[in-house]
């Protein structure tokens, strides 16, 4: 049997004793002399590093494959046991020569169907355990080949090789291989393409009978806008008259600002407000917009995407539907861009129509939960009326909208213009948010069930009556604030630097580079040396203004401690220069002014010494203050923070008990009933137990002093 | 060669039995992967077990890792493909969706033997059950008390309709369909038994292969095992045949291939069988009344004896029921004279098998070829010579059963890559002609394609 040789040669285990053994196959004994060449041929074409084999190779391999069936079986083992090999270009080589004789030879295809479980893990990797050979790159192509390969066999060969139908099976389920499906997905485009054909062509039919009568309903609802904007538009020309002729007779805009303001929109929109009588026409207007943009427009894009979409043989039809659509689309345009330019456009309308309804929808509510209350039938009469009548509701409403939309606008105004206001304003703590805001201002007592459920507490029966004092709201509401200092920003060095740039340093009084801080202008020189550099010519006094100014200057953005450092230095310098300007020989009258500077510098120095300690005084006074309060109004912790003797909580809470109980009185352990009866009871054990030993010890005295009678 | 055959019928030199074993060999010998039939897999785990019926020899059972069995008719095609490719689709599926279906892996799946109506899956969550084909309803269930691994049916029974199963416990035991119950729990074996064949000659005897790598004989009318298969004790060769030795049997014997105890065994055996029959049947008599004596307990060394150095994975017996083979974790076919309990000591050429699962042997209706699934592979061996005659190479995981249809000369193999490939007699010249009768175009034409 042929078959049994080809089965018994197997992929890769193959020793080149088989090799030979194969060579000297009988039935290739024809091709002896084109074995070896073959042999060699194949050697070369794989023994490259090229990416793919030498075109020539590749033609002489064929030519010489083709002349004898013993030529393709050598080719073939030969492949097999370099496919084997440990290297991945090798086995991409061997795997493009098998494929180009597997796509030509019987004989071939059916040798490699017969070994392909063998050959395809060398080919594709697809056992864990043999991975492809090192080259990762090779490795890749060889595999990309192989799958591609594979499908193209099975496409071509797969009706006539089970083996082939196998492994496609095999490596799609089993070893989750991806293949790259290239036919597939092409079959499948053109499937869905042409399903996507049917259904426009279909679209086609049925646009082809409703043409006339879609076409009809765009113009009738266009035709009713345009009616709609004409009316407004004369009603516009009539009311522009108006308010140019009698301007004082709104009364209902109070301030010229207002009122300049509303003008000035009107005008950029060329805009007429919406009044009861012309209300008609804008509902009118509204709808047919709405429907225009939201339906119609829709529905043109939509036919014109499936007319440019379509596949027809007959044309005709398609272009002059795709001509009109585009008109009526650009017409639609049109008329919404008019629409758009008076300030008519939908979101506006979508908004007042959503309150409207939440309007009627919260009036409903209401009157249906209050009209059980005989109590108040006079209001859910009212509130009845407000629902029912729907156009006083909606007048009623757009009133408050339009107040609604002037409040902003006029909140500034009245902000600023009322000074009481914003005095007191200003005075205002700052108030950290708490549960306190809750009852801010209001003085009564407080119910402990504040949500005024009927809860069934399992601690035992709740009181709904219960009342908290109002004196013990504010007890508990005294609000703590411990004092904290302004920001201080400290200034940085500024100094110029060597490499150029200012010293970032921030230090509070002294750079440890530069030495003390001085303000400096925005090249880094101090203000002080830069007019110290012509101050000998100038006035001392002037100077020491200058430098006063300066000082104040620096005070206030410096803060406290700055001030101190920066004048204190100042008093150096301004000695200096008296020193200097005794030297250069002025007059006395000059040198008395200078010490008349002096003084008054040291005594400003001297208030402001005062002045911060008072400061600090104060704050200190305040802190303790603060904290002493809070200590009285609250709990234990202040107390034992303090060490107040316990004995005076106890006379306050047993004292108290008759007034108000206090917070701190709540942590003291009560004595209950309970705790009571537990101590009798352990009380009378002792008793018991005592009882007990005394009467045994007599028993056992007993018993020792009269050994024979008992 | 085959015309020259036919001729010798048409003439009468051939007798009508011999021109059908001729045929049949010949057909089973050239076994190949079949183009024109394919079953559409239906599992989606390994194919465990593989059985066609008995009575039609038409619909083929198969039972999977994933719980799943299912019905092919093997003669009728549900569909073709491209002209000539017949493909079987299951006709009738019980997986883990089923209400009663099985949880777990399904080890075996038999058809009741007397006809198709009923069949019997063995899972590996512990329970035997009973199916009736028509409705695939469960009959009737089993709890086991582990894994069960195997389960078997007598081909040839007419009293009794015992299921004889076995499973991770040592015990075999043997499910009543009329009942419901275990009639027989059949202890002697020290592991789980993972084989289990009925002798195709009496319907009492049951023989099972353990994990402890011992064959058990069983006689149900009796209580405990009557024979423990040994390795050691052996026979050479085939057993002499009980008339006269045939000139073919003597080539037969010298074709097995031993270089000089194959002389030597072959004279002995000349001798022993012109030595009058009546020496052999004193033998044989002795042999038995030892057995009678020993039977209840068995010496305890002959209680210990293996067959296999490890698990004895594979049981099968010829269909004359003189002959069982058994294939062992320790990679070794033995084939074992039934009637002497002696090892034939065929030597099967090398294979590779595997170690942790119950395989499914086949043998031809003449036994002359055996099927053996090693690895990824089936190797079909000489049963008398133990040469490798073939090797089906196709699956590309390891192969679990394999089922040879005597009515159609066909094997079925069923392996953990899912599929269930057909073999089928190959003559490829008379295909060829048929595929360009049935051909249509549709594909392109398997020829020479030289363009350069």
């Amino acid at each position: 049997m042929p078959r049994s040789t080809v089965s018994s040669s197997f992929a890769g285990h193959r020793t080149p004793a088989a090799e030979a053994e194969m060579g000297s196959n009988p039935s290739s004994s024809a091709a002896a002399a084109a074995e070896s060449s073959m042999a060699s041929l194949i050697e070369r074409a794989t023994s490259t590093t090229a990416p793919a084999v030498d075109p020539v190779l590749l033609r002489a391999i064929k030519s010489s494959a083709r002349a004898s069936d013993g030529a393709i079986r050598d080719a073939f083992h030969l492949l097999l046991s370099l496919m084997s090999k440990p290297h991945s270009h090798v086995r991409l080589l061997a795997f493009s020569v098998a494929d180009e004789l597997f796509m030509r030879s019987k004989l071939f295809r059916s040798l490699l169907t017969d070994a392909l479980d063998g050959f395809l893990p060398l080919a594709v990797g697809f056992r864990r355990a043999h991975p492809l050979p090192p080259p990762a790159a090779s490795a890749g192509l060889l595999r990309k080949a192989a799958v591609q390969a594979l499908e193209r066999w099975h496409h071509l060969f797969g009706a006539h090789y089970r083996q082939l139908r196998l492994a496609v099976e095999y490596l799609k389920v089993s070893a989750r291989v991806q293949f790259p499906g290239l036919r597939a997905t092409v079959e499948a485009r053109a499937a869905r393409e042409a399903r996507t054909q049917e259904i426009l062509t279909a679209k086609v039919e049925q646009l082809r009978q409703s043409l006339a009568s879609i076409k009809a309903e765009i113009r009738s609802t266009m035709d009713e806008i345009r009616n709609g904007l004409e009316i407004i538009r004369a009603e516009y020309e009539k009311f522009e008259g108006y308010v140019n002729d009698d301007d004082d007779a709104e009364q209902e805009i109070a301030s010229l600002s207002m009122r300049s303001i509303r003008m000035a929109s009107l005008m950029a929109g060329e805009w007429l407000p919406e009044t009861q009588e012309n209300e008609a026409v804008f509902d009118a207007l509204r709808e047919a917009y709405r429907l225009l943009v939201s339906k119609h427009l829709v529905t043109v894009q939509e036919w014109i995407s499936v007319l440019v979409r379509v596949n027809l043989q007959d044309n005709r039809f398609r272009d002059s539907a795709l001509k009109e659509f585009i008109d009526v689309k650009n017409e639609i345009r049109a008329v919404r861009d008019q629409c758009s330019e008076l300030g008519l456009d939908l979101d506006n309308v979508r908004r007042r129509k959503g309150d409207q309804e939440e309007e009627d929808d919260e009036f409903w509510v209401e009157g249906n939960i209050e009209a059980p209350s005989p109590a108040k039938v006079q209001s859910s009469v009212d509130v009845a009326s407000t629902s029912r009548d729907t156009g006083k509701g909606k007048k009623v409403v757009g009133g408050v909208k339009s107040d609604i939309g002037k409040a902003p606008v006029a909140g500034n105004g009245t902000r600023n213009l009322d000074p009481e206001k914003s005095k007191l304003f200003a005075e205002a703590p700052v108030v950290q948010w708490s549960s306190v805001l809750d009852r801010w201002g209001s003085s009564g007592d407080a119910h402990v069930n504040q949500r005024g459920l009927e809860l069934e507490s399992h601690w035992g029966r709740v009181d709904n009556d219960a009342v908290i004092p109002a004196a013990k709201i504010a007890e508990l509401n005294v609000h703590s604030s411990v004092y904290r200092e302004a920001p201080v920003e400290i200034l940085p060095c500024h100094a110029p630097l060597k490499k150029g740039g200012l010293c970032q340093r921030r230090d509070l009084k002294v750079c440890p580079f530069h030495g003390s801080i001085v303000p400096r202008d925005a090249e880094g020189n101090p203000f002080e040396q830069h007019s110290g550099s012509f101050g000998a010519e100038v006035d001392p006094v002037e100077h020491c203004d200058i430098r006063g100014n300066s000082n104040e200057l620096n005070g206030n953005r410096d803060g406290d401690y700055m001030e101190e450092a920066s004048s204190s230095r100042m008093t150096d310098i301004s000695n200096d220069y008296g020193n200097i300007a005794g030297t250069h020989d002025l007059g006395n009258v000059t040198v008395e002014l200078a010490r008349q500077a002096i003084k008054n510098v040291r005594k400003r120095d001297m208030d402001h010494k005062a002045r911060e300690r008072a400061q600090r005084q104060r704050i200190r006074q305040h802190n303790e203050d603060v904290l002493r309060e809070a200590a009285i109004a609250s709990t234990s912790y202040s107390a034992a923070a303090y060490e107040q003797p316990p004995e005076s909580w106890g006379r306050r809470g047993r004292r108290g008990k008759a007034k108000a109980p206090t917070l701190a009185s709540m942590l003291k352990k009560k004595v209950t009933s309970k705790d009571r009866i537990a101590e009798r009871l352990l009380n009378t054990r002792a008793t018991d137990a005592t009882i007990r030993e005394a009467s045994h010890n007599e028993d056992m005295s007993y018993r020792e002093a009269f050994p024979n009678q008992w | 060669m085959w015309l020259e055959e036919v001729r010798g019928r048409e003439r009468g030199e051939l007798r009508a039995r011999r021109f059908e074993a001729a045929a049949r060999a010949r057909r089973a010998a050239s076994l190949a992967l079949s183009n024109r039939k394919e079953f559409a897999t239906p599992h989606h785990g390994a194919v465990n077990s593989l059985q066609v019926d008995l009575t039609e020899g038409r619909y083929l059972l198969s039972g999977a890792s994933d719980g799943s069995a299912a019905v092919f008719d093997v003669l009728n095609a549900t569909d073709c493909e491209a002209g000539f490719i017949a493909k079987h689709k299951h006709i009738l599926l019980v997986d883990k969706q089923h209400q009663n279906g099985h949880k777990f892996a399904i080890s075996a799946a038999v058809w009741y033997p007397v006809d198709t109506g009923l069949f019997v899956t063995a899972s590996f969550d512990q329970y035997v059950k009973v199916w009736d084909t028509n409705s695939t309803q469960v009959v009737m269930d089993f709890k086991m008390p582990g894994k069960v691994f195997t389960a078997a049916m007598s081909p040839i029974a007419t009293t009794q309709m015992l299921i004889a199963t076995g499973s991770a416990d040592v015990q075999v035991r043997l499910c009543d369909i009329a009942s419901g119950a275990f009639t027989h729990t059949l202890s002697g074996h020290r592991d789980g038994i993972m084989s289990l064949e009925w002798s195709a000659s009496s319907e009492w005897i049951l023989m099972s292969g353990g994990c402890d790598g011992a064959i058990r004989f069983w006689d149900i009318r009796r209580a405990g095992c009557f024979r423990v298969l040994d390795q050691s004790q052996s026979q050479l060769g085939r057993r002499p045949p009980l008339l006269k030795s045939t000139p073919e049997n003597q080539d037969h014997i010298d074709s097995l291939g031993h270089s000089t105890s194959t002389r030597s065994s072959a004279q002995k055996r000349t001798r022993n069988s012109k030595n009058s029959p009546k020496l052999r049947k004193s033998q044989n008599l002795t042999q038995g009344h030892m057995q009678q004596r020993l039977h209840p307990g068995l010496s305890s060394s002959q209680n210990r004896a293996t067959s296999h150095y490890g698990a004895v994975t594979g049981l099968r017996t010829t269909k004359d029921g003189m002959y069982l083979l058994s294939s062992g974790s320790d990679s070794r076919l033995r084939l074992w004279d039934i009637d002497s309990g002696c090892n034939t000591l065929v030597n099967f050429e090398a294979m590779r098998l595997q170690t942790g699962k119950p395989l499914q042997l086949a043998v031809t209706e003449d036994p002359s070829l055996v099927f053996v699934p090693c690895m990824a592979s089936i190797k079909a061996y000489n049963l008398w010579s133990g040469m490798t005659f073939r090797a089906f190479r196709g699956h590309y995981e390891l192969v679990n059963c394999c089922y040879y249809s005597e009515q159609d000369q066909e094997l079925y193999t069923g392996s953990n890559d899912r599929q269930i490939l057909v073999w089928s007699p190959s003559t490829p010249a008379f295909t060829e002609m048929e595929d360009d009768e049935k051909r249509q175009g549709l594909s392109a034409a398997d020829e020479d394609n030289w363009s350069d």
